[in-house]
């Protein structure tokens, strides 16, 4: 009974014109008799037009073939000039418009703000690039002397880009102009020296008599010679190369010492590798290790690479 | 249009009323223009009057659907029909064979919370007439050709008894079954 009964209430969609016509006609088979009865059984509207088209069937077959949407479109015409044709388009909602219109303003105040930052960094990096003083850059493959090479009593040739041919080799009693070369070094203050310039150390290889020897002895600096023949102390780094390969050493550890404390960190680890080669030159192998070693640890590239070979050279690696 | 084709009635109306594309009613003229035409030529009984009440009843839809509170476009329908050919001087038969046609169909599942004794007891209420018409068209799944030859009422008595069958039992369903 239930099965039966739960049957009653199926949905069935409405008759459509060839149904109508077939059932009318008797040319519908049985089965869909059956269902298109089921039909009309709960539909009011198939119910009443089958009623109408079988009451009069010659009229309703003419009626149904006349039947189209001229008049509907004809009267939409009339109505509204305009009709609206394409509206399957799906209606944005405003709340869509809304988020996407913020989204946008979002992402394009991040963007600017992106934009503002690395603006303010490219001018504040550009501003010290012109403040920084622009030394031609020192290839220690022009100045180191090899540790293993024989000592050379003239100093090396300079390499233009360093100094004019026609400058005069500097030596101990010739006093190198003392105006600064950049604002850089006018405003710098001495900085605390870690070492003494007329404090001598022994050389611990010395006393070693096995240990190679691969400073020049013509340039071991004595403390007295510091003292008596002191020249200006250099300004620029062409001047504290020159006083170092005329074996000035102890005036051209001045200049690298205060190098020392540059903000460049190019600029202090050349200067330690310089400062370090002073010392070695000075006999003064402790400094110049501790120099070297402190340069390995912080630094990378090619002033790591000299110090570990000139370490190396002095058998302290 | 073969979108709109596929759309439902509730979607169409919809679609009519608060996009306002015209375009939503034709596919409704597709569906139901021709049954429409047929009540009007069940109360006229002249083809052209009733193809003219019919497109007024479709042009009355497209004009005033804004305004009808109604999800049933069926039952608008056929409101709007009778209406039309009343207009034209044409009585509606207020004694037809449907006279439960304001009822809101029940659900299939309206029967699944009821008992069988109920449902049996429900049933065997119903005149014997209309129990034998239901028996026969929903056991045997006989037309109502053949259940008119087999019970000797006319086709019409026959349409008439499952019509009633039906929505007595669906008016009893939705008392038992809370709906």
């Amino acid at each position: 009974m239930k099965t039966i009964l739960a049957r009653f209430f199926e949905a069935s969609t409405c008759l459509s014109k060839r149904q109508l016509r077939d059932y009318v006609q008797g040319v519908m088979s049985r089965e869909e008799k059956h269902v298109t009865e089921h039909h009309i059984s709960s539909c009011n509207l198939c119910a009443e037009a089958l009623e109408g088209i079988m009451a009069s069937p010659h009229d309703a077959t003419d009626m149904l073939e006349t039947l189209d949407t001229d008049f509907l479109q004809e009267h939409f015409r009339m109505t509204s000039p305009q009709v609206h044709v394409n509206s399957m388009a799906p209606v944005i909602p405003a709340r869509r418009r809304k988020y996407k219109t913020k989204h946008l303003l979002r992402t394009s105040g991040i963007v600017m703000l992106l934009a503002g930052i690395s603006l303010t960094a490219w001018y504040l990096k550009s501003k010290e690039n012109f403040l920084v003083v622009t030394q031609p850059i020192i290839t220690n493959e022009n100045h180191q002397k090899p540790a293993s090479a024989p000592p050379d009593p003239a100093p090396a040739p300079v390499s233009a880009s360093i100094v004019a041919a026609d400058t005069p080799t500097l030596s101990a009693t010739t006093a190198p102009p003392a105006a600064p070369a950049t604002i850089k070094e006018a405003g710098r203050k001495p900085a605390p020296a870690t070492v003494t310039i007329t404090e001598k150390e022994p050389d611990e290889d010395q006393s070693n008599p096995g240990t190679t020897q691969t400073i020049p002895t013509e340039h071991r600096a004595d403390d007295r010679e510091i003292v008596n023949k002191r020249p200006a102390a250099p300004t620029t780094a062409n001047e504290a190369i020159l006083l170092y390969e005329s074996g000035a050493y102890a005036e051209a550890l001045r200049f690298y010492l205060l190098q020392m404390q540059d903000k460049d960190r190019h600029s202090r680890d050349e200067a330690r590798l310089m400062a370090a080669r002073c010392y070695l030159g000075m006999g003064q192998e402790t400094k110049a290790i501790s120099l070297l070693q402190a340069l390995i640890h912080e630094s990378s590239g090619s002033q790591k690479r000299q110090a570990k070979r000139l370490l190396r050279s002095i058998d302290r690696e | 249009m073969e979108t709109y084709r596929r759309l439902s009635d509730e979607a169409l109306m919809q679609r009519y009323v608060q996009r306002q594309d015209r375009m939503a009613l034709l596919p409704v003229y597709d569906r139901y223009g021709h049954l429409v035409a047929g009540i009007c030529l069940r109360y006229l009984k002249n083809k052209d009057a009733a193809l003219e009440a019919t497109r007024q009843v479709f042009i009355c839809l497209a004009d005033e659907l804004f305004s009808f509170q109604t999800n049933d476009l069926k039952g608008l329908l056929v409101q709007l029909a009778h209406k039309q050919c009343t207009t034209w001087k044409a009585e509606p038969d207020a004694t037809g064979y449907y006279p439960y046609w304001q009822q809101e169909p029940v659900p299939a599942a309206a029967c699944e919370h009821i008992s069988e004794p109920v449902l049996t007891s429900l049933f065997s209420q119903l005149p014997k007439p209309v129990q034998q018409c239901l028996r026969l068209f929903y056991e045997q799944k006989l037309t109502g050709a053949e259940i008119s030859a087999i019970t000797g009422h006319t086709p019409e008595k026959v349409r008439h008894y499952l019509y009633e069958g039906k929505y007595t039992l669906s008016g009893a369903f939705k008392k038992e079954g809370g709906i």
